[in-house]
């Protein structure tokens, strides 16, 4: 028979030979993070609450991972704090810097809803900082079988349901507007969960512990690689799988859900015995229904939740406040955002489930809807989506390698121009072209709604390089508009596919503003007589040409009729309409050529046509016949390419726009553009009429 | 006479080493399936300590006591042939669930076992007193608990008994086992059921020193534990966190 015997801390059975003769539990406790050493001394022998510099420890009211907090009193400002102090022997450096970088995260942010910082500092090498005291207790201990407990008494079983819930989804909307605001300074959690939610007395939330937030300012190296920093159950599957460094403001927003699943269920969405198991279900299971443990949770609500514990970082909300809005929507009984499923979506869930079966079928199916969305997006809070990414290209870190990627990432979406026949326009927000070019987002100022503009082109070269190259100008134009307009104002970016698009998106007025050629424009302004020119293009001398092999046997006009073949550019653009007239003028017409007749995307795979391909000759933009193997046969005049306006721009940013690019003198800017730009000149419409005139002869050179 | 969980034989060297260390199982992951002598020391000496846990477990699968300890070693013995942690794939874990894990895969497979049972387990490798461990075994067994929290629990107790055995080594070292053994019951900062007035009288020294003793035994006693803790768990992963696991295993009852 084993001899017995009582824990001599908390009184618990225990053999007479345990070690220390104390129960394990108790022995365990004592290895978390401890007290200071003068505290400690002095409190565990049963003596008066010690001094810690400024502070006098009331009592110990939490400990942590990262280290103990106490209740306090600071005796110079006469306040009770919440004094959190890094464990004694905890010296890595690691740690350290963790403890710190709480501090400076949440020091730099005011908000009602998380707890403030009041001091940093250290104390007989001791890290510390003091905080917000908030009297009450934290979420996890208000969440019982069935969920939340708010504290009222309920008076049926269906009326407490529905209150359990509109106080589930009141406390979540409020600290998703609190996550929310922590994100616009740059800060994210990583470790949201019920118990680092407080609620006072009177049930406010507030937010608490960024213990593992990661300041956007601070630079990588300081998390180790891959560790899984968080805790399981309430941690994104992204998270799970240990990306820590591509975390982004969605690990919080799949918390935010995890949360309220388990104030609605009572428990979390992923359960296991031990830690790697729920982290395994984390990353692979779907989460049941909240409906499946509890009939009475409003389906509304319940796909709230779910929309957050997508597996997708991109199916989430898009932001924290979005979250809070849904529930808000909720609350006021108004119809929420967050639908079911998609068929797509629901298809990807079934592959989860049958891998095997879904490989063969998935993957086409998957690149074809992928650019059906890039497509389809409707980009309507961009500043917002631009923000958080830029928010998390400073968490991450190597912002420079986390920019390249992005970018290479961005170019292969745009290839879809060049790619996919169907594919009509792309769009890159002010924002994203800021990133795109490593340029800092001047922060709005508050209250201040930025006005947000469309410009367009069409797309002629390869269009990451026109992204590139209209950056430049567009940025100057959002800092001129913004200094004249005295509010901020943003311009994104537009390419359609052709010129025909771009020509039908200037009719129907689809944007505010855009770049075309003269023949479009007139084509464009005959359907839409409301179109205004802004301004136009101003070069050295922008002429175009038709050429041909200096080897050649043409050498005069005429002796164009004997070529047999020919290069044009774009079918559409202002220089293929001019040869065309010119030709027509000579007598040459389609027919001549046969079927040796083609277009080309841009000026230089005119002069390629020539040069490698064969064509006898071709017309082009004057400059490409610099090229010493090339000879000019007759050359014209182009005007420069207007800047026109639909009706969307009103009156004074018409006005204001025309001005901005008029002033524009800096060369380096427009040589982006072209090489050979000089600037912009005033222009009206009947700048184009010489243009307007050769159009009918232009036309002729098609019929048969 | 009461006997104590086998505890590990490793304590006192690792307190030493310097804050940046790995640990003892990050090393091992680290190491992987390649060559690397101090990894397989590191391997030896963790199997060496937790061999208890893992024979309770066997035992709590319905093998007889020698089957189970032929079980064990033959276990042990592909893991430290890295046979096993071949299959471990890098991604950071405890040393405590991997075991888990793994050992209920090589009772699984069929081809291990019957390799196990066959080859006799008499080739010994890790030293453990078989005959304690069952008796051990005997007087642990609940049948309300699964195997998965008993191996656990399990894990807990021999923690804590390796971390007591390190502490004492440390005051027989100091030539002050008599002040270890009246001060072992007050780790916790509670007083013993003598005071440390009577103590002092006992030991020939001051009550100041023998406070101060106290203090110190309890500062120790929280190193070596986070020390011992830190050896089972992947590199970044928080020794607190793996406390709280075991606490709460430790409170299902």
């Amino acid at each position: 028979m084993t001899e017995t015997s009582k824990c001599r801390h908390c009184g618990a059975a225990v053999r007479a030979d345990a070690p220390f003769g104390h129960c394990a539990k108790c022995l365990l406790e004592l290895g978390f993070g401890e007290l200071p050493d003068d505290a400690n001394s002095n409190m565990a022998a049963g003596g008066a609450p010690d001094r810690f510099g400024d502070y006098t420890l009331i009592e110990l009211i939490g400990r942590g991972g990262m280290g103990l907090v106490y209740k306090a009193r600071q005796r110079s400002l006469s306040r009770l704090v919440a004094l959190k102090m890094i464990a004694s022997e905890l010296p890595s450096a690691i740690v350290e810097q963790r403890f710190r970088i709480e501090a400076e995260a949440v020091a730099s942010l005011e908000h009602p809803n998380i707890v403030r910082i009041y001091e940093v500092g250290t104390h007989g090498g001791r890290h510390y900082l003091s905080m917000m005291l908030v009297e009450g207790q934290s979420l996890d201990k208000l969440i019982g079988p069935r969920g939340f407990e708010s504290g009222d008494e309920p008076t049926s079983s269906k009326q407490a349901g529905r209150k359990v819930q509109a106080s589930a989804a009141q406390v979540m909307a409020t600290v998703g507007r609190a996550v929310h605001y922590a994100h616009q300074h740059g800060v994210l959690h990583r470790d949201l969960k019920p118990s680092n939610i407080l609620l006072d007395r009177q049930g406010t939330p507030y937010l608490t512990d960024f213990g593992l937030a990661k300041i956007a300012h601070q630079s990588g190296g300081l998390t180790l690689t891959g560790a899984v920093i968080g805790t399981p159950s309430y941690m994104a599957p992204e998270q799970a799988a240990g990306k820590t460094k591509h975390l982004t403001t969605a690990a919080d927003i799949y918390s935010l859900g995890a949360i309220l699943y388990e104030l609605l269920t009572g428990r979390p969405p992923f359960r296991g015995d031990t830690p790697v198991e729920v982290l395994r279900k984390v990353i692979e299971r779907e989460p049941e229904r909240p409906q499946s443990f509890n009939k009475g949770i409003d389906p509304n609500l319940a796909r709230i939740c779910l929309k957050c514990l997508e597996k997708e970082p991109g199916q989430r909300y898009t932001s924290a406040q979005a979250f809070a809005e849904d529930l808000e929507r909720w609350l006021r009984g108004d119809p929420i955002l967050a639908r079911p499923a998609s068929a797509f979506v629901s298809l990807k869930r079934w592959a989860r489930k049958n891998p095997v079966l879904a490989t063969a079928g998935l993957s086409s199916l998957l690149l074809v809807i992928s650019l059906v969305a890039l497509l389809s997006i409707k980009y309507r809070d961009e500043r917002e989506k631009a923000r958080l990414l830029a928010v998390n290209l400073k968490v991450e870190g190597d912002r420079e390698r986390t920019r390249q990627r992005w970018r290479a990432q961005l170019a292969e979406e745009l290839k879809v121009l060049i790619t996919d026949s169907h594919a009509k326009v792309v769009r890159v927000g002010s924002e994203q072209r800021a990133l795109l070019a490593g340029t800092a987002l001047e922060p709005l100022a508050e209250g201040q709604a930025p006005v947000r503009l469309t410009f367009a082109v069409y797309q002629h070269s390869e269009p990451m390089q026109m992204v590139d190259a209209f950056h430049p100008i567009l940025a100057y134009l959002e800092k001129t508009l913004t200094q004249d307009q005295r509010k901020p104002i943003l311009i994104d970016f537009l390419i359609y596919s052709s010129y025909e698009l771009g020509e039908a998106a200037l009719v129907q007025g689809e944007v505010h503003f855009m770049r075309v050629g003269p023949a479009t424009y007139v084509m464009a302004r005959k359907e839409n007589p409301t179109l205004t020119v802004l301004a136009r293009q101003a070069h050295e001398d922008f002429r175009g040409a038709i050429f041909t092999l200096r080897s050649n046997a043409i050498k005069l006009p005429a002796d164009l009729k004997e070529s047999r073949s020919f290069a044009f550019g774009p079918r559409n653009s202002t220089a293929t309409l001019i040869a065309k007239a010119a030709l027509v003028e000579l007598g040459i017409r389609h027919r001549d050529f046969s079927t040796n007749l083609v277009y080309r995307r841009n000026h230089n795979d005119v002069a390629r046509a020539v040069l490698e391909d064969g064509f006898a000759a071709g017309a082009a933009k004057e400059s490409v016949t610099r090229n010493p193997s090339l000879t000019k046969i007759l050359t014209y005049p182009i005007p420069g390419m207007p800047w026109v306006a639909t009706t969307n721009l009103n009156a004074e940013l018409t006005q204001s726009v025309g001005k901005c690019l008029l002033s524009l003198k800096n060369r380096e800017i427009l040589a982006r553009i072209e090489e050979d730009l000089i600037g912009f000149r005033i222009a009206s419409d009947s700048d184009y009429d010489g243009v307007r005139n050769i159009m009918p002869t232009a036309l002729l050179f098609d019929q048969p | 006479m009461n006997e104590r969980l086998p505890s590990s034989d490793c304590g006192a060297d690792a307190a030493q080493v310097g804050h940046f260390r790995t640990t003892d199982w990050s090393a091992v992951l680290s190491a992987g399936a390649g060559e690397s002598a101090a990894a397989e020391v590191a391997l030896a000496k963790l199997c060496g300590a937790y061999w208890f846990p893992l024979y309770a477990f066997v035992r709590r699968q319905g093998y007889t006591q020698h089957d189970a300890q032929d079980l064990a070693q033959g276990f042990f013995m592909r893991l430290v042939e890295k046979k096993i942690l071949r299959g471990v794939d890098r991604q950071k874990g405890k040393f405590r669930s991997f075991l888990l894990s793994s050992i209920k895969n090589f009772l699984a497979n069929d081809w291990d076992r019957r390799h196990a049972l066959k080859r006799g387990g008499r080739c010994s490798f890790i030293s453990c007193d078989e005959e304690t461990a069952e008796k051990l075994f005997q007087r642990g067994t609940c049948g309300q608990r699964t195997p998965e929290e008993d191996f656990d629990r399990t894990w807990a107790m021999v923690l804590l008994e390796t971390v007591r055995s390190s502490l004492k080594r440390e005051f027989i070292a100091a030539e002050k086992s008599s002040l270890f053994d009246a001060l072992e019951p007050c780790v916790s900062g509670d007083k013993a059921d003598v005071s440390y007035a009577d103590l002092a009288e006992r030991l020939g020294i001051t009550e100041g020193a023998v406070k101060m003793a106290a203090v110190r035994l309890r500062k120790r006693y929280r190193e070596l534990l986070r020390t011992e803790i830190s050896k089972t768990i992947g590199a970044g992963e928080e020794i607190d966190e793996e406390i709280r696991y075991l606490l709460a295993v430790l409170g299902r009852q």
